[in-house]
């Protein structure tokens, strides 16, 4: 026992290197701490200052921040353009997302998956302001060319793309999902006289059905709190509409705007940028929350 | 066990032979390769109707993969390639017109591990039949195979429950239940007891016996124990081949080959 | 009892139902296949219309020699050389108007040089200083090519010039940013992605792996680990304005470090930290615990054991993780617009207090081509993507080949 509290004090070096990572485990705790601190403070003063009042903000139906005559902090048309483009976004991403999945997980063979993971994370892995780019200067002329309407910025174009976006997200967590059933249920399905198709759709995917919802949920915080591709996009108008055809301003095209638009700091328009920051924190916050959830509560569990 | 070698050449020893019109599969000179390593050296038996017959060998000798070939299971494995004959009522099972869907639709399988899907009990008895759009009484069928499983009793009043929910044994049960569903005529078991305790390997051994009234039951086992209590006949396989096949009584009393005789009284395996 | 005739198990019904079955199937094995093809058809159609854009075909119509002219490639070796050339064609001397400040500053102003890619490279570089919304046409790649076919035998007559002029070319990569679209350079950006990111590399890779190796080595089975752990997942999913906006605040502001390089780099580390840190910990999970028991079997302190068996066994798979992290650094956008990186900048980030120099990055430089209203600066932002892009594939590349060339053998 001697021994032992002899080589600590002869290696003082390992006690450093515990403390060094732990320093280093305690910087993410940092992050979260900066964070929330500087988002609530310019919050706490947005929300405090006389001309913006708290109900208005939630329940108001325009935004006007910079109209000094006329300056009101609803913040429905920013969530309206947020959820109009998120929705797009999920509509073409779930069903790209969850389709490319089955097929990477039980159809395609090893040779093809391990080709096409890699184009999937070239996929992911091009910036977002690369293709806010195609989507207004390639996507929105052709959807333009035959849909009457549709005005130069507007949601579906970024929605779409945003989908696009989203399809490596939702197919590599469910992929993970379905690779983690069982290969006995599969052998079990395939006992009972099912095809390929019947396997996959009546028992692999039900019993994924947990990390698939986890995935879209997760796509959704991820579409929530997307920025380039609707600033580019979609446009800078707040908008309290449900047309995708429109223009819209999202929370983040907001917040990019406002940073980049030289207002005076301390002012509402600049502080607002702050409480909108708070309020996408939050959002994607809680559908973080849920998804992991999701995850717990309802995969099922084999031994 | 492994420097025990068969010659390539080795006839199965039969005690008896099967009328054609008694066999319900018939299995002749079955060969079949994992890749470039052969698996089974020209197996033939005949399976006889309403009959349990066992499947035993020391482990690696190929009777799961004999199993399987019999409701072509193995075709889900991309590198294996099958030669040899293997008929059904006097249909060639690997005739390129049969679909080994329709197969598995007529011989039933119970695995190793008990394999409920992560569904109601009803749903998983359910399953089969919905997927032959069975349209008769659907309530009923379930129920009657849950009694031919001898589990109805436990889960009467729990069928929305998961099927996960249940014991081990019971598990297995519902898995024979299930497979029983679809109205099968063969029903295929491999090892159906090794993940179970004493008292639930009783139970399902029990339900063999019973259920070999109505169906045709091929089952592997890696007990002779098990083997001399459930079976009809017997099947002892070595090293891909079938060395020695006959009533279950007359391999275990009075086996003809050497190497049946040393598995029988322990002395490999 | 047996039927020899028949080759089907099922009534016909049955057979009739496997075969609508199986046709079911097939058609659901077809629309799985469809999103892999649409997202492959995406990235191609990235790509080309990016390529499209960025190689221009000129349609310049010959007015007189006053009004616009071709140079021989061989006389425009640099931007200076071609301020000289229009001046001369003016008439007017190039040395003294270009060494007065004051006179320099007028003629640029009234330039049209802005339709002279840097004329070193290929014979179709052109000059053209007439007013180019009349003279000069300039198109995409295959509408240019198009309207050059169509304007074939009128070009002989007329008096037009084709030029292919791609925007992309190796002088786009040593200019410097600039406010006219044809001569704007991607130097700048490019020095300035590799200082940030040799920074954020340097940051993440020590705090990431140091708060995996805590993590899966040294942290107790206690609360603490647990909020750690949840912690960090959070963070993976806080979107990446909001680490703009902790930059903003932070850095930028209360820690006075302005809009710097510095700035930039810490921001972008505490984004990708949870990603290197789970990428990582995976590696480490991933080391057999039989070679650290080996290790403390034979009297290795967990320090010793760390550095010469878990780490070494780990790297690949950190390697990996923290380049594909870098990849996602290197495009992000929105956080440095946040804190306030520039679009246009003219000197290069260099010497002493370059960590506090201004900066501007590839993707930032790209979204400042959209903003300015001149809508030749589309074609040069695709110029700049297609390097970004090519950048990112390379990166891609190469862990994947890490990848394939150092797979697990246990």
């Amino acid at each position: 026992m001697k021994s032992i509290g002899l080589a600590k004090k002869a290696r003082p070096q390992e006690e450093i290197v515990r403390f060094a990572l732990l320093a280093c485990a305690l910087i993410s705790i940092a992050t979260t701490i900066g964070v929330i601190y500087s988002l609530s403070v310019e919050t706490f003063q947005f929300f405090t200052h006389p001309a913006v009042s708290v109900k208005e903000f939630f329940t108001g139906r325009q935004w006007s921040p910079n109209f000094q005559n006329n300056q009101h902090f609803g913040i429905a048309p920013l969530v309206a353009g947020t959820l109009v483009i998120t929705g797009i976004a999920l509509l073409v991403g779930i069903p790209l997302g969850v389709g490319s999945a089955i097929y990477l997980s039980e159809f395609a063979s090893n040779r093809t998956r391990r080709i096409i993971m890699p184009i999937l994370e070239i996929l992911a892995g091009i910036p977002t302001v690369v293709l806010g780019f195609f989507a207004i200067f390639t996507l929105t002329p052709i959807l333009r060319s035959f849909i009457p309407g549709m005005e130069p910025t507007n949601a579906m174009s970024a929605g779409i793309i945003m989908g696009f976006m989203l399809l490596p997200t939702v197919s590599s967590i469910s992929v993970d999902s379905m690779r983690a059933v069982p290969q006995r249920l599969r052998e079990a399905a395939y006992g009972l006289g099912a095809t390929e198709a019947e396997v996959v759709m009546k028992v692999i995917v039900p019993a994924a059905l947990s990390g698939i919802v986890a995935a879209i949920i997760l796509a959704m915080s991820r579409a929530i709190g997307e920025t380039m591709i609707v600033v580019l996009a979609a446009g800078q108008k707040p908008n309290l509409s449900i047309d995708p055809r429109e223009t819209f301003q999202t929370m983040t095209a907001y917040i990019v705007s406002a940073a980049t638009g030289d207002l005076e700091p301390g002012t509402p328009p600049a502080l607002a940028l702050y409480a909108v920051g708070m309020m996408l924190f939050l959002i994607t916050l809680v559908l973080n929350i849920i998804s992991h959830y999701v995850v717990n509560r309802f995969s099922e569990k084999y031994d | 066990m492994a420097h025990v070698v068969v010659p390539e050449n080795h006839v199965t020893v039969r005690t008896d032979s099967i009328a054609p019109e008694d066999a319900i599969v018939n299995a002749e000179d079955i060969k079949l390769w994992y890749g470039d390593f052969q698996a089974l050296h020209g197996c033939s038996i005949a399976i006889p109707k309403n009959q349990v017959t066992a499947l035993i060998g020391a482990s690696g000798c190929g009777k799961s993969t004999f199993l399987k070939t019999i409701n072509r299971m193995n075709d889900l494995i991309q590198t294996v390639k099958i030669e040899g004959s293997m008929h059904y009522n006097g249909i060639d099972l690997y005739d390129k017109a049969i679909d080994p869907v329709e197969v598995r639709r007529k011989i039933g399988m119970v695995f190793q591990k008990p394999n409920p899907f992560p569904k109601s009990i009803y749903d998983n008895v359910a399953f089969g039949p919905r997927l032959n759009g069975f349209k008769g009484d659907m309530d009923a069928l379930v129920e009657k195979s849950l009694r031919s499983a001898a589990l109805w009793d436990e889960v009467e009043d729990k069928l929305k429950q998961s099927g996960l929910s249940l014991s081990g044994g019971q598990q297995q049960r519902l898995c024979i239940a299930r497979a029983m569903a679809t109205e099968p005529e063969v029903i295929l078991m491999d090892e159906p007891t090794s993940a179970l305790d004493p008292i639930a390997t009783d139970k399902i051994e029990e339900l063999i016996h019973e259920i070999k009234k109505e169906y045709t039951v091929v089952i592997v086992t890696h007990s002779m124990q098990q083997a001399g209590r459930v079976s009809d006949r017997t099947v002892f396989m070595h090293l891909g081949h079938i060395i020695e096949e006959g009533p279950t009584d007359l391999i275990f009393t009075n086996p003809q080959h050497e190497m049946t005789e040393k598995y029988i009284s322990g002395r490999f395996g | 009892m047996s039927n020899l005739t028949q080759n089907t198990l099922l009534t016909p019904e049955e057979r009739k139902r496997l075969k609508a079955r199986q046709r079911t199937g097939g058609i659901l094995k077809f629309l799985t296949v469809l999103p892999i093809v649409l997202a492959i058809l995406l990235i191609l159609f990235v790509f080309l219309s990016n390529i499209n854009n960025a190689f221009v075909w000129q349609t310049i119509k010959r007015t007189g020699s006053s009004s616009g002219m071709l140079f021989d490639k061989k006389e425009v070796t640099s931007q200076e050389k071609g301020f000289e050339l229009e001046l001369e064609a003016r008439g007017d001397d190039p040395a003294e108007t270009l060494s007065d400040e004051e006179n320099r500053r007028k003629f640029l102003l009234r330039s049209r040089i802005d339709h002279l890619p840097e004329a070193n490279g290929e014979k179709d570089k052109v000059i053209v200083w007439t007013s180019r919304d009349k003279i000069v046409d300039q198109r995409p790649y295959l509408e240019g090519r198009r309207l050059k076919s169509e304007l074939a035998a009128e070009a002989a007559e007329e008096g037009y010039d084709f030029a292919l002029n791609p925007l992309l070319d190796k002088a786009f990569l040593t200019r410097n940013g600039s406010s006219r679209p044809h001569l704007a350079g991607f130097r700048t950006a490019i020095v300035g992605t590799l200082w940030v990111i040799m920074l954020v590399i340097l940051l993440s890779t020590v705090v990431g792996v140091g708060t995996a190796v805590y993590l899966e080595e040294y942290a107790p089975k206690n609360w603490f680990s647990a909020v750690l752990e949840v912690n960090l997942r959070n963070l993976a999913g806080v979107p990446s304005i909001v680490y703009g906006l902790l930059g903003a605040y932070t850095f930028v502001r209360s820690w006075q470090m302005g809009s710097s390089i510095l700035a930039a780099a810490l921001t972008l580390s505490l984004l990708i930290l949870p990603v290197v840190v789970i990428a990582s910990r995976e590696a480490i999970r991933a080391v057999p615990s039989s070679l650290r028991q080996a290790s403390y079997g034979l009297g290795a302190t967990k320090l010793q054991t760390v550095n010469n068996v878990v780490l070494p066994n780990a790297v690949t798979g950190i390697v990996t993780g923290v380049i594909l992290a870098i990849a996602r650094a290197i495009g992000e956008t929105a956080p440095l617009v946040m804190i306030g990186g520039a679009g246009f900048i003219s000197t290069i980030p260099g010497g002493w207090d370059v960590l506090f120099d201004r900066f501007s990055v590839m993707p930032l430089q790209i979204y400042s081509y959209f903003i300015v209203p001149d809508g030749n600066f589309r074609e040069v932002a695709s110029a700049g993507i297609l390097i970004l892009l090519s950048l990112l594939i390379a990166i891609y590349f190469v862990a994947f080949l890490i990848r394939l060339r150092f797979e697990r053998k246990w």
